[in-house]
């Protein structure tokens, strides 16, 4: 049943058919989109979405249990944070977030994520790409693969990060052994003119009306080519992919042109960098791009080695608004139950402070990355809300109960989507690849 | 079968009667298997060479058997069961000295609770679906190759043809046929005089003589070496960006060596072994090799052989070894030993920590650098022979020295897994404690082993005074094993500052030494990581050949083993090697090879189409002495690659995809042909062959072919990704081409495209301004190297008529920009700048002298909207130039500061700069210095230098104002914010706000036509 294509055989590619052309799901979907709001860097869980009163009990002293991560930590560290409930589920909420704790009802915490290494580069590529550090292509490359997109003058995966790269650049988000269609085009949010948004969208050479012309001219000229040549179907496909981009000009200029909201809706989101980029991502869905990914800036910015207190509460003031705007803004269109929303890091952070060391930490109060524990939330897309899952030791440090490993997250999300993670696979270099690779199972409790 | 499936069911065990469902069988996978495989099966397992006390945990079997002490599991009564008993430490303690977590001992708990669901045996063991032997031993990719029989290509095609009742096409047009052949000889297009002269040539040797001079132009080469960088995965940088400063010296190997024909068996043998024969000046070939992922993690070794194993591999054998990683290949005859025979192979080959040198002559900049980096380089091993000490000291403190005899103590019945683990528990080195196991050997260690079993607390105080030496004393070499993470992130960061000046060097003095390899001073043997798991380690494998092609033994016994694997690759008894090169060389010049799965000759890939023609392209492949060219020659000289791409209807409906060749398939250019062709039209495009990369983002363009382009890994460009381009992270066999808008884009709106209309109309000049027949006939030859019909003179005229009768005035001259960007030398005694060389290039928000920094003279003199970055010295100072339109008062206001991180401070990576600024009639004005902030405390946070740079004169219209920073002697780490504003009679200028790269201006009506030119479907596809 998967989706086969075999490696060397010949990739046509009609004009009706392009590899973008929308396709049903194998098995039936709760979600039709994904959008990935990826805080990276890592945020703490103990500092977000998973209390641990006990880690107070043991301030300044060292914890019963003790793991290593990639820097020395000391000290058990309580959260500068209060923890309150919210919603009618009473699910427990950092106070850092308190406009996404008003949406307590919609989410589905998961509190027992793990991952296996505690380095960014390792933890980014198994959260984008299901590996550790080989070259397998990303999450919204398969979706874009697996459903093709809904809108053919938009790219079907986009990724928002504003200011730059994040650590390993385009790894992130790449198509690997998928073809290039596939490959997630990243667009610098910190800009707002759409030419700098998206490469080559805008000529500096030509007004609409004057390529217009101009296409007219080599449509005819390449009809005259194509005389004699019909049977080659991919002339023809060539012809309608300048008129495809000819519309997506337009296209692209209108959907980030963010003016075009009414001014409520602008104000819900902010006009911050975060505010702009969230609506944007929600145009984007809106306008039926398959797999959007929000990254919160270039670099890592959730890495809190340092000073936990400030960087935290000044990385989640700067999102929490635009995030809960969203999410009040899918929801009233009518697009949360078939868009499943993900928040997270690619790993989380030690309940244990930082030791201070030239090379490793130039600051103090902060912690370290964590892989064996951690909190990620998802909304809509038929995830059950309202809900807390798993649970990490007393203290924050590992998944306990109910783990969930980032494959059976992916195989979860691909349930969502229709897809049986299993089946879902690609004939590459002689194997049939799956983002699962050979591991996750679908964590059914999580379903709505 | 039935049958018996229904009897085995009825006898096995109660709890069995129904088979177990798949919800306790994935409880089972997620959190029973991985458990006992990590922390049981070393010592208990099928693996282990003898089980530990007799006890299988590998199979329900063996559980169920047990060991000596009897049955380990008891299904639904876990109390009873002896494992879960062992976990809990209750009878005996397992694993040893550690308890597993209370999470992972309770699931085993509910696993035995619920009748210890297992899948079925036979399906475990090998994965799903078994290579069947017999079927894998039959496989025509490993049988010998067929005898030649000196048919020609043509006579095997027509067979093919005769039996499905279809004929070849008739032979092509000459234009057709030499368009063709200049594209997949060259990657470029004939021009229109040389499809002229070969129309015109009646010589019945006219193909012959053309085949020849095109397989002897360079970029024969060219062409050639950019197939060999798709499935080498070239890259120019690796991890975290760094360059690697030689890697082009690869790719200009390859070109020499498609050029000089290299034969093949020697091709694979240096980029495999080079070092081996001592071959100087081959050294380089190994790129290959060197080029491959570079994580700068220990843990990660695994990934980064398994990169080479891949690459090598399928490049050359057509095999898919990567996929016997974690189990024996599901498909083809190739057991995890096999993998892990070529581990041994490539864990042992390893950079040097100095590419090697293949040039020693001096160069002008020898001096500048040399001494730097020799600097930069005792300072690193400076820092890890004081770190190294400082551990030896911390390894001798009486409480680490008690903590490590205990372990000692603990793991002296271990093996050297469980020793690690136990390391791993207590927060130790494992290194650290393998040194202190070798003391249990000695007279001392049984001493102490004797004291400590009667009393371990006495013992260790009284060793804790006595210890040995010999545990502590690290060497030096291997700091990197007792390394903390601080001093791993301080020695990367140092050693990539370091990289980027070494690699600054190469770009600018050339291809003088290879990425090579060498072997590893001490050889590691290799072990099978079962299930790939490098903490799992199974049996000791040798190092060798795939079993599947070679003979019985054949270890390597020279050093890594490198030039034995390249020479049983080439060895005439593997069939491999000349069937998957022979299929390649097809795939080149038809679009699809025989095999269409180019890169997997295994089970899984496709048959080939004609095999006895595959068999005698690789038999005459080896009779022509393993010549590239002469096969190339064989096949282009046949009738079966002239053919038309024509209409054959009913050979169509009966071979669709042309599989039986009725005909030449229609193709499409790949990236690199349409960018050198749209350059070749424009009549921009450099010739010259070789040489360090350039930058494709860079306006203007860098007009050199496009195989020279920078790629990196982390940083894919999505115009590439666009295009399909190969990955340069993966072997890419075969660039399947997609059409997606973003193409379009490209060709209707990029920078690129707009230069080359601008340089193609030029070039086909309007004479006397007016839109003729003649101009568009120069277009036309230019593109399409042909003359125009009577239909498309006139549909050009049409438009260019309406255009300039629509279309707006030329823009006129914009105001004089004020600002000028670009590098040069003050000359500080006479408050002159001297020299004033503008930047050509603008590349990611930056004006700077090559299209990609480093500039062979400017170095990496640059300047953006804030700041920039001076050049090397005094005579590469970088200038940012205000002109004063008109005479009157003018104020600037500016602060010039320089940011010195935790690493700058400490190893004063900057000597600090200095700013002037200088006017055209006034001298210099003012003049600043920033001298670098050092500090050696642990924490060091960022700092940054900053000097007012405020003055107020008197200026006179068209004077120069110079903003001019130096870098004192020493660029590094030199990248400086100074962005001035200006105000003159209620005018303002700002540095940062002004800042802009080269304007587009819109096209003319004849550009515009120019570029629907370069557009056409003609130009990119090939008959």
């Amino acid at each position: 049943m998967g989706l086969h294509l075999l490696e060397g055989a010949p990739t046509s590619t009609s004009a009706a058919a392009g590899p973008l052309a929308p396709k049903p799901a194998p098995l039936p979907a709760k979600a039709k989109r994904v959008i990935h709001i990826f805080m990276n860097g890592g945020p703490s869980q103990v500092d977000t979405f998973d209390p641990k009163p006990a880690l107070a009990k043991f301030a300044g002293k060292a914890l019963p249990i003790h793991l290593r991560t990639e820097r020395k930590t000391g000290a058990a560290f309580p959260s500068p944070f209060a923890f309150k409930p919210s919603g009618q589920c009473g699910t427990e909420i950092s106070e850092i977030w308190p406009n996404v704790a008003k949406h307590a009802d919609d989410l589905c915490v998961v509190r027992s994520m793990y991952t296996e290494i505690p380095n960014h580069e390792p933890s980014l590529m198994m959260m984008n790409c299901g590996t550790l550090i080989q070259t397998r292509p990303a999450f919204g490359s398969w979706i874009t693969y697996g459903l093709g997109t809904e809108n053919q003058n938009l790219p079907g995966f986009v990724v928002l990060c504003p200011g730059g790269l994040p650590v390993r650049g385009a790894q992130n988000w790449r198509s690997a052994f998928l073809p290039g269609a596939y490959q997630g085009t990243h667009i610098d949010t910190r800009f707002t003119e759409v030419d700098r948004l998206i490469e080559n969208v805008r000529s500096p050479y030509a007004t609409s009306e004057v390529q217009r012309k101009q296409l007219d001219l080599l449509n005819e000229l390449n009809r005259g080519h194509q005389r004699g040549r019909e049977d080659s179907p991919e002339l023809e496909a060539r012809v309608q992919s300048f008129e495809l981009a000819f519309r997506m000009q337009m296209e692209a200029e209108s959907v980030f042109d963010i003016r075009k909201e009414p001014q409520h809706v602008r104000d819900a989101y902010g006009d911050t960098l975060h505010g702009r980029q969230m609506l944007i991502a929600r145009r984007l869905l809106e306008k039926g791009v398959r797999f959007v990914q929000v990254w919160h800036g270039a670099g890592q910015p959730w890495d809190s080695h340092a000073e936990i207190k400030k960087n935290h509460s000044r990385l989640a003031q700067e999102c929490d608004g635009p995030i809960a705007a969203l999410l009040t803004d899918l929801k009233e269109r009518g697009m949360l139950q078939d868009t499943l929303v993900l928040w997270g890091g690619e790993f989380g952070r030690t309940p244990t402070v930082e030791l201070t060391d030239f090379g490793s930490n130039f600051g103090e109060n902060g912690r370290d990355h964590n892989s064996y524990g951690f909190s990620i939330w998802m909304a809509g897309g038929g995830v059950k809300p309202g809900l807390v899952y798993g649970a990490t030791d007393d203290f924050g440090f590992r998944a306990q109960e109910k783990p969930v490993h980032v494959h059976d997250l992916h195989a979860t999300m691909l349930h969502l989507l229709g897809f049986d993670h299993e089946k879902f696979t690609y004939r590459y270099a002689g194997r049939d690849f799956r983002l699962t690779d050979v591991h996750g199972h679908v964590v059914k409790d999580l379903l709505a | 079968m039935f049958l018996s499936g229904v009897l085995s069911a009825l006898l096995l065990p109660s709890v069995f009667a129904q088979a177990p469902g798949s919800e306790s069988l994935a409880f089972f996978e997620s959190k029973v298997r991985p458990v006992l495989a990590e922390h049981c099966y070393s010592c208990h397992s099928a693996k282990a060479k003898t089980p530990f006390a007799g006890l299988n945990v590998d199979s329900r079997g063996g559980l169920l058997r047990g060991g000596d002490r009897g049955p380990a599991v008891v299904p639904g009564k876990p109390d009873d069961s002896l494992l879960i008993q062992a976990l809990r430490h209750r009878v005996v303690q397992m694993p040893p000295g550690r308890k597993l977590d209370e999470a992972q001992v309770a699931a085993l708990e509910a696993w035995v609770r619920m009748g210890a669901p297992w899948p079925e045996e036979k399906a475990m063991e090998a994965g799903p679906v078994k290579a069947d032997p017999v079927a894998g031993a039959r496989h025509w990719a490993w049988q010998p190759l067929r005898v030649a029989t000196g048919r020609s290509i043509d006579a095997f095609v027509a067979e093919g043809l005769a039996r499905q009742g279809l004929k070849a096409s008739p032979e092509a047009d000459k234009r057709t046929l030499l368009r063709r052949l200049s594209y997949d000889l060259t990657g470029m297009p004939p021009t229109y005089e040389e499809i002229e002269a070969f129309v015109a040539d009646k010589d019945p040797q006219a193909w012959e003589k053309a085949v020849d001079r095109l397989l002897a132009s360079p970029h024969f080469g060219e062409r050639w070496a950019r197939y060999w960088l798709d499935l080498a995965r070239y890259s120019d940088a690796g991890f975290n960006n760094v360059r690697f400063p030689y890697a082009f010296a690869y790719r200009d190997w390859l070109i020499a060596a498609f050029n000089q024909d290299m034969p093949y068996n020697l091709f694979v043998e240096r980029q495999l072994a080079a070092d081996h024969r001592k071959e100087t000046e081959h050294l380089a070939a190994l790129g290959l090799l060197s080029l491959g992922q570079n994580p700068p993690r220990a843990t990660l070794i695994p990934d980064k052989v398994d990169d080479r194993i891949d690459v090598v591999s399928r490049t050359f054998l057509g095999l898919t070894v990567a996929c016997a990683r974690c189990h024996d290949h599901k498909y083809d005859p190739i057991p995890t030993r096999d993998y892990y025979s070529l581990y041994g192979v490539f864990v042992n080959s390893q950079e040097p920590e100095l590419p090697a040198v293949v040039d020693s002559s001096a160069t002008p900049l020898d001096g500048f650098y040399l001494p730097r980096l020799e600097q930069r380089m005792a300072a690193i091993r400076a820092y890890k022979q004081r770190r190294t000490e400082e551990i030896r000291a911390e390894l001798r403190q009486p409480e680490m020295l008690k903590k490590y005899l205990r372990a000692t103590f603990d793991t002296r019945t271990f093996t050297a897994p469980q020793a690690d683990s136990l390391a791993k528990e207590r927060t130790l080195n494992t290194y650290v404690l393998k040194r202190w196991r070798a003391f249990l050997v000695t007279e001392d260690g049984r001493q102490f082993v004797a004291e400590a079993t009667r009393d371990l607390d006495a013992a260790l105080e009284a060793w804790a005074q006595r210890a040995p030496k010999e545990p502590t004393e690290i060497p030096y070499e291997d700091f990197g094993m007792v390394l903390t993470e601080g001093d791993g992130n301080t020695v990367n960061n140092l050693r990539w500052a370091w990289d980027r000046i070494y690699a600054d060097y190469a770009f600018r003095t050339g291809a003088k030494r290879a990425m090579a390899v060498t072997d590893a001073p001490q050889l590691e043997q290799a072990h099978v990581f079962v299930r790939g798991n490098m903490n799992d380690v199974g049996d000791p494998v040798p190092r060798r050949f795939v079993s599947l092609l070679s003979k019985a033994g054949g270890e390597f016994r020279q050093g890594s083993g490198r030039l034995e694997l390249a020479q049983a690759i080439v060895d005439k008894s593997n069939p491999m090697t000349a069937r998957v090169w022979a299929n390649r060389v097809w795939q080149h010049l038809f679009g699809e090879g025989l095999v269409r799965t180019p890169s997997d000759f295994g089970i899984r890939g496709e048959a080939p189409s004609h095999p006895e023609l595959l068999d005698e392209l690789a038999q005459s492949l080896l009779a022509d002495g393993w010549s590239t060219k002469k096969l190339v020659r064989r096949i282009v000289l046949s009738k079966t690659y002239r053919q038309t791409s024509g209409e054959q209807p009913a050979a169509r409906l009966q071979d669709p995809e042309n599989r039986l060749l009725w005909r030449m398939n229609r193709r499409r250019l790949d990236f690199d042909a349409v960018r050198d062709t749209l350059l070749a039209a424009s009549g921009q495009l450099k010739r010259e062959v070789g040489g360090p990369s350039f930058s494709l983002n860079a306006v203007p363009a860098e007009p050199r072919r496009t195989l020279y382009a920078y790629a990196e890994r982390e940083r894919a460009q999505m115009l590439l990704k666009s295009f399909d381009y190969a990955d340069p992270e993966q072997h890419t066999p075969q660039r399947h081409l997609t059409t997606v808008p973003q193409q379009a884009l490209f060709f209707l709106n990029s920078a690129f495209l707009g230069e080359q209309a601008r340089h193609l109309s030029r070039r086909a000049d309007l004479r006397g301004g007016r839109y003729d027949e003649a101009g568009i006939g120069r277009l036309y030859r230019y593109v399409l190297g042909r003359v125009p019909t009577a239909r498309e003179v006139e549909v050009g005229l049409a438009f260019l008529k309406d255009r300039d009768a629509n279309s707006a005035p030329p823009e006129g001259e914009a105001q004089r920009a004020a600002w000028y960007y670009g590098y040069g030398t003050l000359d500080a005694d006479a408050g002159k700048v001297t020299r004033f060389v503008p930047f050509r290039f603008f590349n990611d928000d930056r004006w700077q002298a090559a299209s990609l920094l480093p500039d062979r003279e400017a170095g990496s003199a640059s300047l953006t909207a804030g700041g920039g970055t001076p050049g090397d010295d005094s005579k590469r100072a970088v200038i940012r130039r205000w002109l004063a339109p008109l005479a009157g008062k003018v104020e600037v206001k500016g602060k010039l500061s320089q940011g010195f991180g935790p690493y700058e401070q400490r190893f004063h990576l900057s000597n600090g700069i200095r700013g002037w600024v200088v006017s055209s009639r006034q001298g210099v004005l003012g003049k600043w210095v920033i001298d670098p902030i050092t500090k050696t405390e642990k924490f060091t946070p960022n700092e940054t230098a900053t000097v007012e740079t405020n003055l107020e004169i008197e200026v006179q219209a068209g004077e120069f104002l110079d903003f001019v920073v130096d870098s004192r002697d020493d660029y590094e780490s030199d990248e400086f914010n100074w962005a001035p504003q200006i105000s003159l009679n209620g005018q303002a200028w700002d540095a940062r706000k002004d800042f802009a790269g080269p304007r587009q201006r819109p096209l003319t009506p004849w550009q515009e036509y120019a570029q629907v030119l370069l557009l056409t479907n003609e130009a990119v596809f090939v008959d």
